[in-house]
């Protein structure tokens, strides 16, 4: 279902953490630089980048776990107020990357899929929640759910506790499903499974997904459209087939020439990681001192997102040059 | 720097003349951990060859003993962990003409000291983390040497790791550095010649690039597979991550529920996977070249100790028989494609119907 | 970060999931608890009777002066004829409660101080930080004197109130780094994201993961208690008006009974204040091995005997010494 507006939109996102005072040469690091993105109900915008990339520092800012130093976040269009209460909770919830730190230990399956009903109303007698809990966890495969009612977390296995946070989401009833690396701790064999669940309750309750992974491969396969992120800012962006097919950034292209093929043939080598050199701080492309491809002009002035192609997006002084 | 005056092994089994004499042979090894139920295999017999120059990798998921293996086979096992039988037998390249190979499981001693590191060098899990904080890595690299031949002298302990932290990539300059001054990826380099700094013959790397971006893992893969190539010695890769094995290893062991699937040069692997385990592990990741539908195992894989009767990973086997919940099948050998493999299977796929086979895995709710 | 962190395989062993605070997993005791359960509960039951069963009373003198153990007089007598053995059975109880009320509060003090602190950080936190600081620096013993001194003669209530105070500090110190770290984790971010009330974070997610260092800070500050209790007592202030153990070396001590070699008036109430001591390390020790598997198995392995398998026997694997990770 094509909405007017984005069920969850970003724009201009920043995020600095300034070192605490009294730490020698307090510097501010600058996790999220200018993020703009859109997330639509019933799609799944993969958000793609290694460790450093702020992806993480993303998904915390747009569930409100932390405030954004700079930038709004609009939810259906409306902007989100700094200080969120408790019922606007509802709306963005976030499945964490460990399934082993997710679960409080002390609690019950029960207890976490029950609060998360009971907190946002969803269920007004307490006689009625253990049933509203079974159902829930049946939707996630947790199946019988009245089974997994008593269960401590330590007594699932990884998958099963997945599901279980999964379920701890879904219950407050969001319309925005943020997971950081949902499947990235988990074992090889039951990652497509799990992928698979929140792909169906995606389309099912027309939720918008941001899947949040460091594996392109498993971006492209299971995300609709795709934005690449390197040290907080965007350098593409496109629909996922494309963008990983044909990449125009020379990030991009590093990324998808790292991954790996899976014993089809020859990995090609990877390009040199030599870029120019740039002076500290100052305007630049952040890529630059990398980028084989690097100009003076990647040295002194940001790129800006150029369109180079349908729907496609790179930060590249060079596709500027070449559309 | 090979040992002298080794002990001979209690059986070794006369190698045919035409084999090539490998560097490590793990025979029919049981492993197991204490608990409050008594003992617990975690190992069940596993059998495993690395040649000269090889590198084997070993996958498997979580609870499927590869780790155990691997310490087991270093004699790094901690105290609630015993071998209960079999062997582990080296071949030194020195000693090759004699032709008697050391059991490493019987060493001690000085003997065991002199084998270590020297012989056998270990790469941990998370080694990267593993760096002291407070010593610079070349002080460090220092202490390995000096850790098993304390007649090296300091120049010399300098120049070595000098040397070597030019060799794996990190730079002579480094010496000094503390850990905290490099990244995540530099570390794992210097585990890496920390672990080459007494010219091992045999290289066991446990999950060295896990924590590692993508990038860094794939530089630092290419790194190893260079290095051996230019040093010559054989590599144990264990991973969880089948898909850096393909494109990596030269030979590929499937491990699961602490005994070995299938083993086969790693073409054939991927061609024609004989076991259903190996053929949805294959198919349960998507590559950039291959994004066909996934295969989900439904089920979960068991816990360490906790298997199942039988074939381990027969409640998920969309393959099973009868036979397979009341008797684990022997590891047999067929050739394909001039290279030894070896599958342990009731119901192995015959290699025209792989497809059928993949199809046949339907992901199921667990 | 790896697959091989899911539950099990881990190098260190099996199952090595810490036993999480739970209603339904009271193992059974044994070895280290067992011993610490039934030496603490042989004091509780002379603790509850003692009074009862005691053949004398403790301060009725007699003319039996100074009598080593005999008969009629288990453990002798006292320079003024008072029976020892009574004296212990009726002490026992006043020393175990100062401990216990002592303990209770200090514990109280340092979870109520400690966590907040952790869990609000900020201003609250350096606040609650100094003043924890400050407490612990004060040394313990002068302090205690001296509010004892504005107690001289009170009960034995009062004595563990004043003891109280000096031994919440390091509890609140503990607890409020292990709140910081688990503040961090992943579940009490998904609680706060789910909208949970900051004070039902801090009582129903967060507590209920320290309840091993509460508990052991209760048996730690007990132990604590009552030796500082004896202590107080053995300096002649705290309540020299009821019986406890200290009170006995006190007199003891006044009489010198080390000199003229009276070993049965000051040895034994010596070594129970140790066996009360040591009874509560063990369950500490216990306690500790239950919440951290790792210490429970790390025993080595000697002369197994081997599978007939043709390998080595067990006269063969050399014994493999704990700790052997290189």
């Amino acid at each position: 279902m094509l909405r007017e507006v984005p069920a969850l939109e970003a724009v201009g996102l920043v995020k600095n953490y300034r070192q605490r005072r009294g730490s020698p040469g307090s510097r501010s690091i600058l996790a999220v630089d200018d993020v703009t993105l859109q997330l639509e109900s019933g799609r799944t915008l993969a958000l793609v980048g290694e460790s450093g990339s702020g992806k993480s520092t993303i998904a915390r800012l747009l569930c409100h776990l932390e405030r954004p130093t700079a930038g709004s976040i609009l939810l259906d269009g409306h902007a989100m107020p700094a200080r969120i209460r408790r019922a606007q909770r509802r709306q963005v919830q976030l499945v964490f990357q460990d399934p082993f730190a997710s679960l409080n230990p002390a609690h019950t399956i029960g207890y976490h899929v029950g609060r998360s009903l009971l907190i946002h109303g969803h269920c007004q007698r307490r006689a009625e929640l253990p049933a509203a809990v079974a159902g829930i966890l049946d939707q996630v495969n947790l199946s019988p759910g009245k089974d997994f009612l008593g269960k401590l977390p330590h007594e699932l296995s990884g998958g099963q506790r997945q599901r279980a946070a999964i379920a701890a989401a879904l219950a407050v009833g969001p319309t925005v499903l943020l997971a950081d690396e949902p499947v990235s701790m988990l074992d090889v064999s039951i990652r497509a499974e799990i992928l698979t669940l929140l792909r169906r309750l995606t389309t099912e309750q027309d939720l918008a997904l941001l899947y949040i992974t460091h594996d392109i491969a498993s971006a492209r396969y299971f995300a609709d459209s795709i934005v690449v992120l390197y040290k907080g800012r965007i350098v593409e962006r496109g629909p996922a087939a494309d963008v990983v097919d044909t990449p125009s950034h020379p990030y991009t292209k590093l990324l998808v020439a790292a991954a790996p093929r899976g014993g089809a043939g020859h990995p090609e080598p990877l390009p040199q990681r030599r870029g120019l050199a740039v002076a500290a701080g100052g305007a630049r492309c952040p890529f630059a001192n990398r980028c084989p491809h690097a100009v003076d002009l990647c040295t002194r002035e940001r790129p800006p997102e150029v369109p180079v192609g349908d729907g496609r997006f790179a930060a590249c002084w060079r596709q500027a040059d070449n559309p | 720097m090979t040992p002298d005056r080794l002990p001979a092994p209690a059986t070794a089994a006369a190698r045919p003349a035409a084999e090539p004499v490998p560097a490590l042979e793990i025979r029919d090894l049981w492993v197991s951990y204490n608990s409050p139920a008594g003992d617990v295999p975690v190992v069940r017999g596993v059998s495993l060859t690395l040649g000269r120059g090889q590198l084997v990798g070993l996958a498997g998921e979580s609870g499927c003993g590869k780790s155990t293996l691997a310490h087991a086979a270093a004699r790094l096992l901690p105290g609630s962990g015993h071998v209960t039988s079999g062997q582990v037998l080296y071949w030194p390249l020195a000693a090759e003409a004699a032709g008697e190979p050391v059991d490493v499981l019987r060493l001690t001693g000085e003997q065991l000291r002199q084998f270590r590191w020297r012989s056998l060098a270990m790469v941990f899990q998370s080694a990267m983390n593993s760096l002291n904080p407070v010593l610079p890595i070349g002080a460090q690299i220092a202490d390995a040497i000096r850790a098993h031949d304390r007649t090296v002298s300091r120049k010399a302990c300098r120049e070595r790791g000098a040397e070597l932290l030019d060799l794996v990539g990190v730079g002579a300059g480094r010496l000094r550095s503390y850990p905290h001054e490099l990244s995540g990826g530099m570390r794992q380099r210097t585990m890496l010649a920390m672990a080459l700094v007494l010219n091992p013959e045999i290289v066991i790397m446990d999950e060295p690039t896990t924590a590692l971006d993508v990038v860094v893992q794939r530089e630092i893969l290419d790194e190893i597979r260079a290095l051996q190539q230019r040093l010559g010695f054989a590599v144990l890769f264990i991973t969880h991550d089948l898909s850096l094995l393909l494109d990596l290893a030269d030979r590929v062991a499937v491990m699961y529920g602490g005994l070995l699937m299938e083993e086969a040069p790693v073409t054939a692997l991927v061609g024609e996977p004989a076991h259903p385990y190996t053929s949805a592990l294959l198919h349960s990741f998507p590559t950039i070249d291959r994004q066909e539908r996934l295969v989900s195992i439904g089920g979960a894989p068991p816990a360490a100790g906790s298997y199942p009767p039988g074939c381990p990973f027969h409640p998920r086997c969309a393959r099973a028989l009868d036979t397979c919940s009341i008797k684990m099948p022997a590891l047999t050998v067929r050739h394909a494609v001039g290279s030894a493999c070896s599958v342990a299977c009731w119901n192995p796929i015959p290699p025209a119907q792989v497809v059928g086979a993949v199809l046949e895995g339907e992901p199921g709710a667990s | 970060m790896t697959a091989t962190a899911a539950g099990g395989e881990a190098i260190a062993g099996l199952n090595l999931e810490p036993l999480e605070p739970s209603r339904r997993r009271l193992a059974r005791p044994r070895g280290k608890s067992l011993a610490g359960l039934i030496l603490l509960g042989v004091f509780v039951i002379i603790a509850i009777v003692g009074p009862y069963v005691a053949p004398y009373d403790p301060s009725a003198t007699s003319g039996a002066i100074l009598q080593p153990p005999s008969a009629a007089h288990l453990l002798g007598t006292t320079q003024t004829g008072q029976d020892v053995l009574s004296q212990l059975l009726v002490g026992c109880r006043v020393t175990l409660l100062i401990g216990v009320v002592a303990g209770l509060v200090a514990t109280s003090l340092a979870v109520l101080i400690g966590v907040t602190a952790g869990y609000l950080g900020g201003i609250a936190d350096e606040g609650l930080s100094a003043m924890s600081n400050i407490f612990l620096v004060l040394p313990a013993l002068p302090l205690v004197i001296v509010l004892a001194g504005y107690l001289r003669g009170a009960g034995p209530l009062s004595v563990a109130v004043v003891i109280s105070v000096t031994g919440w500090a390091f509890g609140a110190r503990v607890l409020r780094a292990q709140t910081l770290s688990i503040r961090e984790r992943d579940f009490i971010k998904a609680a706060r994201l789910k909208g949970e009330s900051v004070l039902r974070i801090v009582v129903l997610e967060i507590l209920p993961n320290e309840l091993g260092i509460v508990i052991s800070a209760l048996l730690l500050t007990t132990v604590f208690a009552i030796l500082t209790a004896a202590s107080l007592a053995f300096l002649g202030l705290g309540s020299l008006s009821s019986w406890s153990w200290g009170t006995m070396l006190y007199w003891a001590q006044n009489a010198e009974a080390f000199t003229i070699g009276a070993w049965w008036w000051y040895v034994p109430p010596g070594i129970c204040i140790a066996l009360v001591g040591t009874a509560l390390g063990l369950l500490n020790l216990a306690i500790d091995e239950r919440l951290n598997p790792r210490l429970r198995y790390a025993q080595p392995v000697r002369r197994r005997a081997a599978t007939a398998q043709g390998g080595p026997t067990a006269a063969d694997v050399p014994a493999l010494t704990s700790g052997a990770e290189a």
